[in-house]
């Protein structure tokens, strides 16, 4: 294929619906491991500035838009602390 | 050919007509078909290729039945490259439906899943054949094979480097490529001419021709299918949508295949306007988005200013980017232009310069679809006379090795232009592959120790031709050394030419000038030779690949000797003439005569002492 930069946006970007993410994190179950900053692919938490009642920095959302709902992070999760659902209105307006 | 709609002149369907061939070439039983893999390394020569091919992993098994389970659950996208970016496609796809294999490829570049992270298993959940599998590892294949067909194609021109014609600039600028994809029912539009900036069809459109070719600023060539492309393509707008007015703007409309002309006609005849004189400008109209042309008709000598909806440009075809790569695995040669050279542009023209290696489609050139399938054809009939005699005749003007006098150094081997002779240091033993060799003799003229017999250019046979042309008053002749195919064929044309020049010139003809070994130069001097010509094929154009290159290594190692010596170099020329340049031998000739009546006894003398012995 040519190696050419691709610099217009696609016709059809506006139709695809990639479901949209929720992120939840428990604050206070987290012991600040950082797995989940670590090992997001892409890239969607941080560790917070806030203490937690565990005295560790919980991590917190830098931008959800970019959450695809691998679910990795609820995997890799040791403390059970983190869980990403579908953002219901989304879900309803599925195109095909 | 998959991304293009129609084809000219017939205005068939081109997915029509490749997708069931793809489909044979995919099941036939004699076939092996690597998508996705890599030539590595080819070794060997005619008859006994052996090819290292690299096949990366597709990470779907062959059990994909291509249902696009996985492609819909995949969370991330990326403009599809099949599209030219006008569509999204999924870090699993396949780029278009009737592509071959049908078994789909994860993108690893984009995919989540990083080397040693499963962070997704999306497609691995939708695939109800577990057909996708992570695990897969590149292997490398090695085939042995008879003869090799070089048919890489070629690549489009990128016009974003034209500013003048605002591409990247304006979103109503598109490129021919798009425009198929746009008008392709299968396409990211559904087959509607839309201009990207607001997906209504243009009331007018205008095709600008030569975008890359025939240029200073493109490439110097022409691309040959632009024009017949941008008929065609007028022609399909008429057809769906007949109010949409074109223009379009060249430098020549070149109309010369079978068909074509009617084409032409009938493009015009259906209401395109052919204006002759291409923009100088695009500029865009901020409100509308529609786009101002401004040039010079130079057949009405008037200016023009015409403003259209959306802006196509013809881009010319170009050699692919990695195609020194496929130079260097094939030991083929390219033409300035950048495209592979055959071995002889007439009688061989879909040879390559290394036996056993073909070469079909816009990868020797830019050609259409119908000339690329009479390319392949012969190609692949021509390497099936090979494999079906399975032997080949050499001629006998191969180098016959002596043992004896060979000091094993492989200096024979380094500047063998064919990789046609091994040094096997441990068995101690230099091999001359016969069914590799053209027979240049480049090898000989390297040997230092006359472990080379040049059969029918010997040593010995050109040192008695020197001898007897310099029995008799050698200062005043001059010894030239003409390659067979450009400068004996230079120097003979001036002849028939009844071209006038200096007759006390004494050829010696030599299959290359890579043949001329410096003790020839030296031998003729010693003698007392006037002067010494040594010619060849202009570079890149030389019939052994590039075996003058060391034809000119061996002139300027002799002139640093010459110098050395207090010997005048002007004596020693060399010339570069093809075969349709006489005038050009004939005038070099004069030149050194000129030298020779300048020459001095002492001159001579000085020339003979300093390589007496010689």
């Amino acid at each position: 294929m040519v190696p050419r930069k691709l610099w217009r946006k696609p016709l059809d970007s506006e139709q695809i619906k990639l479901p949209k993410a929720e992120i939840h994190i428990i604050p206070d179950l987290c012991k600040g491991c950082g797995f989940c900053i670590e090992f997001c692919p892409r890239k969607v938490l941080e560790k917070s500035d806030k203490l937690n009642k565990r005295g560790v920095y919980p991590p917190k959302v830098a931008d959800e838009s970019k959450c695809t709902l691998c679910g990795f992070c609820t995997a890799i999760c040791p403390d059970f602390a983190i869980f990403t659902t579908e953002k219901k209105e989304e879900a309803s307006k599925n195109v095909e | 050919m998959a991304q293009i709609d129609k084809t000219f002149p017939t205005m068939d369907c081109s997915i029509c007509i490749l997708a069931p061939k793809m489909s044979d070439v995919g099941h036939h039983p004699n076939i092996v078909l690597l998508t996705n893999s890599e030539v590595q390394e080819v070794k060997g020569y005619i008859g006994n290729f052996k090819v290292k091919v690299l096949k990366k992993p597709r990470y779907v098994t062959d059990e994909c039945s291509a249902c696009n389970d996985c492609t819909e659950a995949c969370p991330v996208t990326a403009p599809n490259e099949f599209d030219i970016g006008l569509a999204t496609r999924r870090a699993i796809y396949t780029p278009f439906a009737q592509a071959v294999p049908s078994t789909y490829i994860v993108d690893r570049d984009i995919c989540l899943n990083k080397e040693g992270i499963m962070a997704c298993d999306k497609c691995i959940q939708a695939c109800e054949r577990k057909a996708i599998d992570f695990d897969m590892e590149p292997t490398t294949l090695e085939l042995e094979v008879g003869t090799i067909i070089v048919a890489t194609g070629a690549e489009v021109y990128d016009p974003s480097s034209l500013t003048n014609y605002g591409y990247t600039r304006y979103p109503n600028v598109i490129t021919s490529l798009e425009f198929e994809r746009l008008i392709n029912a299968g396409g990211p539009s559904g087959g509607n001419l839309i201009r990207p900036s607001d997906m209504k069809i243009p009331e007018s459109v205008a095709f600008i021709q030569c975008v890359g070719s025939r240029s200073e600023k493109g490439n110097p060539y022409c691309s040959n299918v632009c024009c017949m492309n941008t008929i065609k393509d007028s022609l399909l707008i008429k057809e769906h949508w007949p109010d949409v007015k074109i223009h379009v703007f060249y430098v020549d409309i070149r109309a010369f295949g079978k068909g074509f002309e009617d084409l032409y006609t009938r493009a015009k005849e259906e209401g395109a306007i052919f204006t002759r004189g291409l923009p100088a400008e695009v500029v865009e109209d901020k409100k509308t988005q529609n786009l101002w042309l401004i040039g010079e008709n130079t057949l009405q000598k008037e200016l023009y200013k015409i403003n259209v909806g959306m802006v196509i440009l013809s881009i010319g075809i170009q050699p692919c980017h990695d195609s020194d790569t496929i130079q260097r695995l094939c030991t083929l040669s390219r033409t300035p232009d950048g495209f592979f050279m055959e071995a002889h542009p007439k009688l061989r023209p879909v040879d390559a310069p290394t036996g056993g290696i073909f070469l079909a489609g816009c990868a020797e050139s830019p050609k259409d679809i119908k000339d690329s399938v009479t390319q392949a054809s012969a190609a692949a009939a021509r390497a099936g006379i090979l494999m079906a005699q399975g032997k080949v005749t050499v001629e006998a003007i191969t180098p016959k090795t002596i043992p004896e006098n060979c000091q094993l150094c492989g200096l024979c081997a380094r500047v063998c232009p064919y990789n046609a002779i091994a040094v096997d240091k441990e068995r101690k033993l230099v091999e001359v592959i016969e069914a590799a060799c053209a027979g240049c003799g480049t090898c000989g003229a390297e040997c230092q120790f006359e472990a080379l017999h040049m059969r029918h250019f010997t040593d010995a046979q050109i040192m008695s031709q020197i001898d007897a042309l310099t029995e008799e008053v050698p200062d005043e002749k001059i010894i030239a050394f003409c390659c067979n195919w450009c400068a004996y064929a230079g120097a003979d044309f001036a002849g028939v030419s009844r071209m006038q020049y200096p007759p006390n010139v004494r050829i010696i003809r030599t299959m290359c000038s890579g043949r001329v070994s410096p003790k020839f130069v030296e031998h003729a001097l010693s003698r007392g030779a006037g002067a010494v010509l040594v010619a060849g094929c202009h570079p890149g154009d030389c019939h052994y690949i590039d075996a003058n290159v060391q034809t000119q290594k061996r002139v300027e190692r002799l002139w640093k000797k010459m110098d050395r010596l207090g010997v005048d170099k002007n004596r020693l020329q060399l010339l570069w003439a093809s075969a349709a340049e006489g005038e050009r031998v004939a005038s070099k000739v004069k030149e050194m005569q000129a030298t020779l009546e300048k020459l001095t006894a002492e001159e001579v003398e000085k020339g003979k002492e300093a390589f007496a012995g010689s």
